[in-house]
């Protein structure tokens, strides 16, 4: 029963087989496989939801209500990222992301993304960091800090008259009209005298020969008496005090350099045609 | 190895600053040697000397970078690491290429970008194509193709408030787009703060903006990246989020519960809100506000940011009609999208001032007043630049940064023909907070405690003490604010139980802006609610300068004005530097509640259109307002007769 059965198939097949039409058939198809399997892209009709996709919406889901998702909510997750990813995949076979200046914005985005991390798989060395800060020494110095009592007046001949008594004797706390300002700042950082008392007066400050009362100094208050006891000048700090934002603004620069070297790069390899009126329309 | 070549580093450091090393030794001498070391070793901490503030700590609670989805449709293209350089007072380049830093460095910054969609707007430029298959999303895409992506990001703004993004571009907590953008800003943070220097708070804007009208909070942490990253900030689109502050609420219990951590929300733009920020019938519900609304509003809101760009909500004049100073930076055409317009019956339950009465009222009826908030100013730039100075305004979008023509454009245009100028904008503000240190958690603490006042740019000091034993020379010694904590409580404060025959004294102090304008006044600002349950105002001028009487309405005449519109200048020879003095309420009964904050009024002086004609020889159009007196509005302090 089994023998003429398998005859009878292999001489159905062995016919067929000898077919053009169906040797025609079958090198579409295997084309049409092959284009399918090489390309992908629109005529790719498998949305796969794997684990991967369903840890990303089971995720996105339990992150925010800080519980897993329902059976049920979980089901209208995925048909939702099916629908996208449905709609995304027949837009791009229309053709719709092309001369779109948002998504050539986006690419360039991604494109300088990688641009500017180039380079950047290698920790920077100590070495490398020290130098850094050497060269921006502004950004990490530890500001002057100063001692310093003073004493604000109105106006030039209340300051004249304040020097006047306190030549003879006057008791300083007595003195003066600024009651918001303290009178004695201890070890004060110069960049903070500068936010609470205006650059002027910061810069003064530190050339206030130490020792006895001396004035005028004019912030953006009036003119003040000052008595500078001590001025601790400026230091570089220790670079593991500093590690951190040194790392972050090599690493911050880096990007930076990696990005324009990309863009001078390759910009010479590309001419740069400029036509047309509108040039003229520029000059004027 | 690292450490060693780190360690010899430093050694090298060490020589080749010695002669610095080698002075300051010689000065120091060896007994103080050691306390500098101790100094510099924690680094400095100037604050430190006293057990109370001593300098006010300005800061931004309030700002948006690329990573917002409508300042990124706008053209921003600062990063919150950006923003956080500038508030450094590190120059960058803004995103229309102009190269900007601040007068001085600020002291803290919060970046809040939305969180609904954080980290759409860079897959909108990737261009999913089934924002296509969408009406709404076809005519953003033919906008924003036909170069107007300035319009197309109004749009967007308008269609988020309407609840009709497309669904394809609503980003949700989990969505890797999301969380990588979230977890960026966090690092951003975490990269910049630097405490006792410079403090980078982790937050972000919680945006409920249904039908266009604004209930809008911004969410600051008190924590770092260990907590703020075990949970994804709340958005207000469903089903994942809510638009009901309620929700949020919820969500902000939820995250201190979960990870130990603290947060606060400030709220901003009642005047956007048509009437829907600080209700007495809740407007979602359609409820009366309840004892569980009241209980966590002031759980969770102990702050507002009273002015910002878009319009100042301390006072409104039609409220406050024997108040001269009410009608300043005023923004009451409708909601925020103006798709709505304002009706006067709004205005009651979207400026501070009436919110802080109505509060007195809630709090008899519920036995808590949901409305006890403190003040904070912030820009809500849309930039990454916190750029809040009139001759140094760098825009609230990227639109508006500076040009010659955004004196004279439209920034908000509805159908209806409702218009709001890019003038109209405001460069204001700032938030001022008396905290002992420079930290997340000094500053947030003063923020919890309500110890802070908003300024709308200017960096002036305010403190404001109430008590019922201040005396008129407690305002002449030398350290006003150490007799303030001793005697009394300051801004954010409580008093209760009125001493027999006692009235509630303050003491107010304000220090110019080393920099900036002259004062003009001091004044304190009284609500009270009366025995039949009806609330009053009134506003006192408390200090003021030169010599000027009150005239016979009690009202102290006007500074005058030194403004010279043909070059934006002013003189300093009307104000004065310094305002001090203790006040006594002249009307006090100690069987109503109430509420006293101080305002404290700059001298006139060139607002930013100003500087905009002169720099670029440009003609306002008619109407723009061209000087302004910056100000400062302090938390209040409450008085409860029991």
């Amino acid at each position: 029963m089994h023998a003429p059965v398998r005859v009878e198939r292999v001489s159905w097949f062995g016919r067929i087989s000898r077919e053009p039409l169906v040797h025609f058939l079958l090198i579409g198809f295997l084309l049409f496989a092959l284009y399918g399997f090489v390309g992908g892209g629109p005529r790719e009709r498998t949305i796969n939801v794997d684990d991967n996709v369903a840890a990303t919406l089971y995720a996105q889901f339990s992150k925010t209500w800080q519980r897993p998702p329902t059976a049920d909510e979980m089901t209208g997750l995925v048909e939702s990222y099916v629908r996208d990813e449905i709609f995304y995949r027949e837009g791009v076979t229309l053709g719709l992301d092309k001369d779109d200046p948002t998504i050539k914005r986006r690419v360039s985005q991604k494109y300088a993304t990688i641009a500017e991390e180039q380079g950047a798989s290698i920790p920077p060395t100590d070495v490398e960091l020290e130098r850094w800060m050497k060269q921006h020494p502004d950004r990490y110095a530890e500001p002057s800090l100063v001692t310093f009592d003073q004493i604000l007046f109105g106006s030039p001949a209340e300051f004249d008259a304040g020097r006047r008594a306190l030549a003879a004797g006057a008791d300083p706390q007595s003195m003066g009209e600024g009651r918001m300002l303290l009178p004695h700042f201890e070890l004060y950082p110069v960049d903070i005298i500068q936010r609470d008392f205006g650059p002027e007066f910061a810069r003064s400050l530190l050339s206030v020969r130490p020792g006895d009362w001396q004035g005028p100094v004019r912030s953006g208050y009036g003119v003040h008496l000052v008595r500078v006891k001590k001025i601790v000048s400026g230091r570089v700090p220790k670079p593991s005090d500093v590690r951190l934002a040194v790392t972050r603004d090599f690493e911050q620069a880096r990007r930076e350099r990696s990005l324009d070297g990309a863009y001078q790069q390759l910009r010479r390899s590309y001419q740069i045609e400029y036509s047309g009126k509108w040039r003229a329309r520029q000059s004027q | 190895m690292k450490s060693a070549l780190f360690g010899t580093a430093a050694v090298v450091s060490a020589i080749a600053f010695g002669s610095y090393q080698l002075a300051h030794a010689q000065d120091a001498g060896q007994a103080d040697k050691g306390k500098l070391e101790r100094a510099y070793a924690h680094y400095y901490s100037p604050y430190a000397q006293r057990d109370y503030p001593t300098r006010p700590l300005f800061g931004e609670t309030h700002l948006h970078t690329m990573s917002s989805f409508d300042a990124g449709a706008f053209g921003a293209r600062l990063t919150p690491r950006d923003a956080f350089r500038f508030g450094m007072g590190e120059e960058v380049v803004s995103s229309t290429g102009i190269p900007v830093r601040l007068s001085r460095p600020l002291d803290f910054v919060v970046v809040t970008d939305h969180s609904d969609n954080m980290g759409m707007f860079g897959d909108l430029l990737a261009g999913k194509a089934n924002i296509l298959a969408d009406s709404t999303g076809k005519s953003w895409y033919d906008m924003i193709k036909g170069g107007k992506g300035a319009d197309a990001a109004i749009e967007i703004i308008k269609a988020f408030s309407a609840g009709t993004i497309p669904k394809a571009l609503v980003y949700l907590p989990g969505n890797p787009g999301y969380t990588s953008a979230w977890l960026d800003s966090v690092a951003a943070a975490e990269e910049y703060n630097q405490p006792g220097r410079f403090t980078a708070f982790i937050g972000y804007e919680w945006t409920s903006n249904t039908g266009g009208n604004n209930l809008h909070r911004n969410v600051i942490y008190r924590d770092g990246s260990d907590k703020a990253k075990q949970v994804e900030p709340y958005v207000t689109i469903k089903p994942v989020g809510s638009d009901n502050p309620r929700d949020l609420w919820k969500w902000m219990a939820a995250y201190e519960a979960k990870t130990g951590g603290r947060v606060l929300a400030i709220p901003h733009n009642g005047n956007l809100s048509n009437g829907r920020m600080f209700p007495l019938v809740d407007s979602l519900s359609g409820q009366p506000v309840d004892k569980g609304y009241a209980t966590e509003s002031a759980r969770w809101e102990r702050l507002y940011e009273a002015t910002q760009t878009k319009g100042t909500s301390e006072a409104h004049p039609y409220l406050s009609p024997n108040d001269e100073f009410a009608n300043f930076e005023i923004w009451d055409k409708g909601n925020l999208t103006l798709s709505e317009a304002k009706t006067k019956a709004m205005l009651e339950f979207e400026y501070a001032r009436s919110a802080l009465k109505n509060g007195l009222l809630l709090e008899r009826q519920l036995g808590v007043n949901p409305y006890k908030f403190g003040m904070v100013g912030s820009s809500d730039a849309h930039t990454g630049l916190s750029a809040m100075e009139e001759d140094n305004f760098m825009g609230k979008t990227v639109s508006q940064e500076p040009s010659a023509k955004r004196i004279s454009e439209a920034f908000i245009k509805d159908p209806s023909g409702r218009t709001i100028m890019d003038w109209e904008v405001g460069a204001s503000g700032y938030a001022a907070v008396w905290a002992k240190e420079n930290t997340r958690a000094s500053i947030w603490d003063a923020m919890q405690r309500r110890e802070t006042y908003a300024t709308t740019g200017s960096r002036m000091a305010v403190r404001l003490f109430g008590g019922w034993d201040f005396v008129d020379a407690d305002a002449r010694t030398r350290l006003p604010a150490g007799v303030g904590y001793r005697k009394g409580v300051p801004m954010g404060g409580d008093l209760s139980r009125a001493p027999a025959g006692k009235a509630p004294s303050f003491l107010v102090a304000a220090l110019k802006d080393p920099i900036g304008a002259n004062l003009d006044r001091y004044q304190i600002v009284k609500g009270w609610m009366d025995a039949n349950g009806k609330l009053h105002e009134k506003v006192y001028d408390v200090v003021w300068s030169g010599n000027r009487k009150r005239s016979k309405d009690g009202k102290v005449p006007s500074v005058g004005n030194t403004v010279d519109l043909r070059t934006a200048t002013w003189t300093n020879t009307i104000g004065t530097p310094e305002l001090i003095a203790v006040w006594r309420d002249p009307e006090f009964d100690p069987k109503q509640p109430a509420f006293y904050y101080g305002r404290v009024i700059e001298i006139p002086t060139p607002r930013w259109t100003a500087y905009d004609a002169v720099r670029f020889g440009v003609k306002p159009l008619p109407g723009t307002r061209m000087t302004i007196t910056e100000r400062a509005y302090t938390s209040p302090i409450w008085y409860s007769p029991s």
